[in-house]
C-alpha cells in the first residue's frame, strides 16, 4: 500500500538528501526522527497506522450496510417518491407540481418531494424517469411541451424510446393559453385586425417562443399556415417565459402564446393584450376575449397540459394506485381552489385506460401537426 | 520553516526561464487554446454572415494562444515575473482534495449521504500531513451528522442518506 | 406625501403582527444559513417551501420567502470573507478583497461593513420600491436585447478592470471563461460544443461548480501545499472586531455608490442584479486614489459590491410586484406562490390590496434589520471559528463545498467538475492568473450571445440596431471610453519607456 511505497522510497534515498529549497519534513525529505522511527516500523508520521486500522473497520460497517438492503419489503409506498420536473423551479408546471405533490403527499401518508432537473427541452428529466428503477419511486411530472413535443420532435436525441418506455399515470391539470399581443408599436387589436396586419406585412410580425421546438412555435406555425401562409418571424428564448413577457412588454417581439396565469399583471397594466383564448369556452375573468373556435380556427387546441408520467415497467397495480391518489387529488377542495384561483381547468375524471387513450390521441394530434407544418428543427 | 514560496530576487533573464510564472500562465493559455481547437476540430465554422457552431470558439482559441504567447513574450523581455519554487512538486494534496470530492460524488447517490462524506474526510485526509486517526474519524462521525443534520432534516433537502435498499 | 404616509402606516400594522414578525423571523434565519452554506441558494429551500405558502395568508408565505431571499446575499458574504468561497455570483468580487482582510486579520471589519453596508443598501432600496416602483418598472422594461448585449461589452471591458495584474493575462482569463460559457449548445445551429456527448453538459457548466472549485477548492489546494495545516487560517492577530474610523470613511462613500449601482442594475431581469456587484468593485477601483490597493484587502472592495449585491436584490422585487415580470428564479417562485392564493401580481395589487403591498414593504425594512441584528453579533462567531485547526477547518470546508454543489442541481457530474476547477484554481493561483475575469467572462458569454443573437433577429439582421437605440448606443459609448481610459496608463507607461530608452 501507499505507505509502504513510500517507506521503501525512504530506505532508498539513504538520510538527509539536500534539496536546494527548504520545506518542512513530509513525505519525500526525511528528519532524523522520521528516519528512527522508520527503523521501528512505524509509518514516518503520526497518523499513519491508525490509518491503517480504520480500514477495516470501514469495510465492515459497509458490509453490515449493504446487508440491511433485505429488509424494507413493506406494501408500497414505503419510502419517499421521488417526482422530476423538468424546469427549474419557478415555472408553472414547477409550481403545479409542488401543489400536487403536496396533496399526494397527504393521500398516501408517505414523502413526496420534487426534484428539478431541467434541460435539453425535458430530454434530461425524461431520461432519468425512465431509466430510474420502475418500482414506482421515480416519477415525472411534464407538461405538453416536454412530454407531448419533445417526444415528437427530438426523438432522435433521446436515448430511450419514449411511446414504449413512458407511460401517463394521470392528467393533472389544463392551463389554457392567450394569444397575447403587445399594445406597444402594434396597431392590430383585435384577432382579425391582427391577421389582416400580418397578412399585409410579411416578415416583420414577431412571435416569441421558450425555444425551437416548443409549443409556441409549434402553435404559431400552425396558426400561421391555416390562416393562409402568414410569415413571421420566430425569436426563441431561452430564459423561457419570463424573458416572453418583457420583450413582449417593451414591443420587441408583437405576439406570442402564453398560459393565462402569469401575465395578469402585464394586461392590468396595459401592455400586452390577449386577443384569443384557446380553452373550451371564453374565460370569466375575460368576457370580451373570444375562443380560437370563435375566431375560426377550431383545430388548434392549445391549452397548455400537465400530466404525471411513470417508467412503463412499473407495475400496474402501482401505476393505478397512483392513478387514484392524484386524481383524488385533482379531486380535493384545496387543488379545486388552487385551480380556480389560478384560472386553470381540472382534468376531467376518468380511468387510467382513459388518459392513456389521451395521451395517444395527443401525441398522433402533434405527429401529424408537426407533418403538417413540416418542422424541422435546425440540427 | 516553511517558504511561502516567492523568490523575488533578480535572476537573469535566461535562468530558469521555464520556471517563471508568467511564462507557464503562457504556456496555460496555449495549451488550453491547442485543446480547444483540437476538440472542436470537427465543428461547421461557417462564414461571419452565417457562423458555424465551430466559428466562435475556434476564434476565441486563437485569440487566447495568441495572448498566451504575447504573455511569454512579455515575459522573455521584461524578466519581472516571479519564480515558482518547487512546492508544486508537493502531489498529495493536488491528488487527495480533487480526489475526495470525486469519490464523493460518485458514491453520494448510490451509497447514501453519511458513507460519501465519510469516504470524502477519509480521503481528504490523506491530503493533508500530521492528521491523527482518531481527529480523523471524529471529524468524519462529527461532520456527517452535522450534514444530515443541517441539510435534510434542517433543509428538507432531497439528498440521499442511506444507500439504497 | 399624506397618502404615502397612511400607507406605510397600513404596511406597518400589518408587517408588526407577531404571526407576520415570526415569520420574518424565520425567513431571516434560514436565508443567512442557506448564504452561509456554499453553493446551495435561496431558490431550492423557497421551492420548497412553495406549498406551505397556501395555508397561511398570502402577505405571511411572501413575507417568509422574502426573507429567506435577501437573507441569503447578507449570508453570503459571510464564507466569501472567511473562506474565499462565494456561494452566488454576487459574492465573488466579495472573495477578492474580504479574503485578503481577513488574512490580515480584519475579518471582523470586513464582515461588519458588509452587514452594514448590506442594511444600508436595503434600507435605501425599500424605500424606492415604496417611492418609484412605477418608474423603476418603467426603466426595465425599456432594456430589450441590445441594451442587455450593449451593457455585457460594459461588463466585459470592466472584467479587464477587475484584474490587479498583467493586463494581458486578464483578457486572455476572460476570453478562457468566454469559452468555458460556450460549452453546451449553440443555440443558433443546435450543434454541441464541447460537450463530450454528455447531456449534461448541453445546457452549459453551471457557475456554482466553476465558482466553488476555482475560489474554494483551489485556496484549499494552495493552502495544504503551502502546509498551512498546522496553523489556523488567520496568521495575523484578530485586533478589533469594528471598523476603525479611517475604514468606515473609506467605506460610507462606496457604500452608497454601491447601492445607487445595485438598485439601477437589480431591475433589469434576468442578469442586472448579477452584474451588480462586479460593476460596483470595478467601478470603485477606477475612482479610487490608490487603485493598487484593491485586491490587497481595500475596504470598499467589499462595502462597494456588497451594497450593490442587497440593493439589487431588493430592487429585483419591483418588475414582480408591479408587472408580474420575474426577474429570477425566486420571484417566478412567490408569482407562483401569489398565483395560488388569486392574486396575480400588477399595477392592481397596489390599489386592489394595498394591505399586501405594503405589509411586504413594510416587512422588507424590518427584515434588513432583522439581519443586522442577527449577522452582527454572529461575526463574533464566525471569528473564533477561524481559530480552528486548519487541518480540521478544511476537511469540514472540502465537505460544505462538495455537498452545496450536489444541492444545486442534485448532479454529481457538477461535482466532480468542481474537483477539477479545484485543480485549475490552483494552477491559476501558482501561475498568478486571475480568476475573477473568468467568472465574469464565464457568466457574461452565453448572455451576450444569447442577447445579440436576439437582437439580430428583432432587427432582421441589421446591426444598427444598437446603436439606434439611445440606451444601447450609451451603454456602448460608455464601453468605449472605458477601454480607453484602461489602455491609457499602459500606452502611457509604453511612452514613458521609449521616452527614456530614446
Amino acid at each position: 500500500m501507499l505507505e509502504n511505497r513510500i517507506a521503501a522510497l525512504r530506505r532508498k534515498q539513504g538520510h538527509a538528501l539536500q534539496f536546494k529549497l527548504v520545506r518542512t519534513p513530509g513525505p519525500f525529505i526525511q528528519s532524523p526522527n522520521e528516519n528512527k522511527r522508520l527503523q521501528r516500523g512505524q509509518g514516518a508520521y503520526r497518523g499513519e497506522n491508525d490509518m491503517k486500522r480504520i480500514r477495516p473497520a470501514l469495510l465492515i460497517a459497509f458490509c453490515l450496510v449493504l446487508a440491511a438492503e433485505a429488509y424494507g419489503q413493506a406494501p408500497y409506498p414505503n419510502k419517499p417518491i421521488k417526482v422530476i420536473v423538468p424546469y427549474a423551479p419557478g415555472g408553472l408546471t414547477d409550481v403545479v407540481a409542488r401543489y400536487f405533490t403536496e396533496q399526494v403527499r397527504r393521500i398516501l401518508g408517505q414523502a413526496v418531494y420534487v426534484e428539478n432537473k431541467p434541460g435539453a427541452s425535458g430530454i434530461i428529466a425524461i431520461e432519468e424517469m425512465a431509466r430510474a428503477r420502475p418500482d414506482g419511486y421515480t416519477l415525472m411530472i411534464g407538461n405538453i411541451s416536454t412530454n407531448g413535443l419533445t417526444p415528437v420532435l427530438l426523438a432522435k436525441k433521446m436515448k430511450i424510446d419514449y411511446d414504449r418506455d413512458v407511460q401517463i399515470i394521470a392528467r393533472l391539470a389544463d392551463v389554457p393559453v392567450f394569444f397575447l399581443a403587445t399594445t406597444t408599436d402594434f396597431p392590430p387589436k383585435t384577432f382579425a385586425e391582427f391577421l389582416a396586419y400580418a397578412k399585409a406585412n410579411p416578415g416583420k410580425v414577431r412571435f416569441g417562443s421558450a425555444g425551437a421546438g416548443s409549443y409556441q412555435q409549434i402553435n404559431t406555425e400552425v396558426l400561421a399556415k391555416r390562416a393562409g401562409g402568414l410569415e413571421m418571424v420566430h425569436i426563441p428564448f431561452k430564459e423561457g417565459g419570463s424573458g416572453i413577457l418583457h420583450d413582449l412588454g417593451n414591443g420587441d417581439i408583437h405576439v406570442t402564446w402564453f398560459n393565462v396565469t402569469n401575465p395578469v399583471g402585464m394586461i392590468k397594466a396595459g401592455r400586452v393584450r390577449p386577443l384569443v383564448v384557446a380553452a373550451p369556452q371564453r374565460l370569466a375573468q375575460y368576457p370580451d376575449v373570444p375562443t380560437i373556435a370563435e375566431a375560426g380556427f377550431p383545430g388548434i387546441k392549445a391549452a397548455q397540459w400537465v400530466a404525471a408520467f411513470a417508467p412503463a415497467a412499473t407495475p400496474p397495480e402501482i401505476v393505478e394506485l397512483l392513478h387514484d391518489a392524484f386524481a383524488k387529488a385533482a379531486a380535493s377542495p384545496e387543488m379545486n381552489d388552487i385551480f380556480q384561483k389560478g384560472g386553470m381547468i381540472a382534468p376531467p375524471p376518468g380511468t387510467l385506460a382513459d388518459a392513456r387513450n389521451w395521451l395517444r390521441g395527443e401525441m398522433t394530434m402533434w405527429r401529424q401537426v408537426a407533418e403538417e407544418i413540416n418542422l424541422r428543427l435546425e440540427d | 520553516m516553511t517558504n511561502s514560496g516567492m523568490d523575488t530576487s533578480p535572476v537573469p533573464p535566461r535562468g530558469q526561464f521555464f520556471l517563471r510564472a508568467n511564462v507557464l500562465a503562457g504556456l496555460m493559455f496555449i495549451a488550453l487554446a491547442v485543446l480547444g481547437l483540437w476538440l472542436s476540430r470537427n465543428y461547421p465554422v461557417g462564414t461571419a454572415l452565417r457562423m458555424g457552431t465551430g466559428y466562435v470558439p475556434r476564434l476565441l482559441c486563437w485569440i487566447m494562444g495568441g495572448l498566451g504567447v504575447v504573455v511569454m513574450v512579455q515575459e522573455f523581455v521584461a524578466s519581472d515575473g516571479n519564480i515558482l519554487t518547487g512546492e508544486a512538486l508537493l502531489w498529495r494534496p493536488l491528488v487527495f482534495v480533487p480526489l475526495s470530492i470525486v469519490i464523493f460524488a460518485l458514491t453520494i447517490e448510490r451509497l447514501g449521504v453519511v458513507i460519501a462524506t465519510v469516504l470524502l474526510i477519509v480521503i481528504g485526509a490523506l491530503a493533508g500531513r500530521g492528521m491523527r486517526a482518531l481527529e480523523v474519524a471524529i471529524t468524519a462521525v462529527l461532520l456527517a451528522a452535522l450534514t444530515v443534520g443541517i441539510f435534510v432534516w434542517g433543509l428538507a433537502l432531497t439528498i440521499p442518506v442511506w444507500p439504497e435498499w | 406625501m399624506y397618502d404615502l404616509f397612511s400607507n406605510l402606516i397600513l404596511g406597518f400594522s400589518v408587517a408588526m403582527t407577531p404571526a407576520n414578525l415570526g415569520f420574518a423571523l424565520v425567513g431571516c434565519l434560514v436565508g443567512t444559513l442557506i448564504g452561509v452554506l456554499p453553493g446551495i441558494g435561496p431558490v431550492a429551500t423557497v421551492a420548497m417551501l412553495l406549498p406551505l405558502t397556501f395555508y397561511l395568508e398570502p402577505v405571511s408565505g411572501l413575507i417568509m420567502l422574502a426573507g429567506i431571499f435577501y437573507g441569503a446575499q447578507y449570508g453570503g458574504s459571510t464564507t466569501a470573507i472567511l473562506v474565499n468561497l462565494p456561494g452566488e455570483t454576487s459574492s465573488v468580487v466579495t472573495c477578492i478583497d474580504g479574503h485578503q482582510m481577513a488574512k490580515q486579520g480584519r475579518a471582523g471589519a470586513a464582515l461588519a461593513i458588509a452587514a452594514l453596508g448590506s442594511f444600508f443598501a436595503g434600507c435605501v432600496s425599500t424605500l424606492l420600491i415604496a417611492l418609484f416602483s412605477p418608474p423603476l418598472a418603467k426603466v426595465g422594461q425599456s432594456f430589450g436585447a441590445p441594451e442587455y448585449f450593449s451593457l455585457m461589452v460594459l461588463g466585459l471591458i470592466a472584467a479587464v478592470v477587475l484584474a490587479h495584474g498583467s493586463i494581458v493575462k486578464a483578457v486572455a482569463m476572460v476570453i478562457f471563461g468566454l469559452l468555458l460559457g460556450l460549452v453546451g449548445t449553440d443555440g443558433n445551429t443546435g450543434g454541441q460544443r464541447f460537450t463530450f456527448g454528455l447531456i449534461t453538459l448541453a445546457d452549459g457548466i453551471g457557475f456554482v461548480p466553476v465558482a466553488i472549485g476555482v475560489f474554494g477548492v483551489g485556496e484549499i489546494i494552495a493552502n495544504l501545499v503551502r502546509g498551512e495545516e498546522q496553523r489556523s487560517l488567520v496568521q495575523a492577530k484578530i485586533t478589533r472586531l469594528w471598523p476603525t474610523k479611517e475604514e468606515f470613511k473609506l467605506a460610507w462613500p462606496a457604500t452608497l455608490r454601491g447601492t445607487a449601482l445595485g438598485s439601477i442594475l437589480g431591475v433589469l431581469p434576468g442578469g442586472g442584479a448579477t452584474l451588480s456587484s462586479f460593476a460596483a468593485y470595478a467601478f470603485e477601483k477606477k475612482i479610487a486614489r490608490d487603485p493598487s490597493r484593491f485586491g490587497r484587502g481595500a475596504i470598499e472592495g467589499v462595502a462597494g459590491p456588497e451594497s450593490a449585491n442587497n440593493a439589487g436584490a431588493q430592487t429585483s422585487f419591483i418588475p414582480m410586484l408591479t408587472l408580474g415580470l420575474p426577474g429570477n428564479a425566486v420571484m417566478a417562485l412567490m408569482i407562483g406562490a401569489l398565483t395560488i392564493h388569486g392574486i396575480q401580481p400588477g399595477p392592481q395589487v397596489m390599489t386592489e390590496r394595498p394591505a399586501l403591498f405594503w405589509g411586504m414593504v413594510a416587512s422588507m425594512w424590518i427584515g434588513n434589520l432583522m439581519l443586522l441584528v442577527i449577522n452582527l453579533p454572529l461575526i463574533g462567531i464566525w471569528v473564533q471559528l477561524l481559530k480552528v485547526p486548519y487541518r480540521v477547518l478544511y476537511l469540514a470546508i472540502l465537505l460544505f463545498c462538495a455537498i452545496g454543489v450536489y444541492t444545486v442541481s442534485n448532479n454529481t457530474l457538477d461535482v466532480i467538475i468542481t474537483a477539477m476547477f479545484g485543480v485549475l484554481g490552483y494552477i491559476f493561483i501558482k501561475f498568478e492568473c486571475e480568476p475573477a475575469p473568468m467568472l465574469l467572462g464565464f457568466v457574461l458569454g452565453p448572455l451576450m450571445e444569447e442577447n445579440l443573437r436576439r437582437a439580430m433577429r428583432i432587427s432582421g439582421g441589421d446591426p444598427m440596431i444598437f446603436v439606434n437605440r439611445p440606451i444601447s448606443l450609451g451603454l456602448l459609448v460608455a464601453a468605449a471610453v472605458l477601454l480607453v481610459i484602461v489602455m491609457l496608463p499602459a500606452i502611457r507607461a509604453k511612452r514613458e519607456e521609449a521616452f527614456q530608452e530614446g
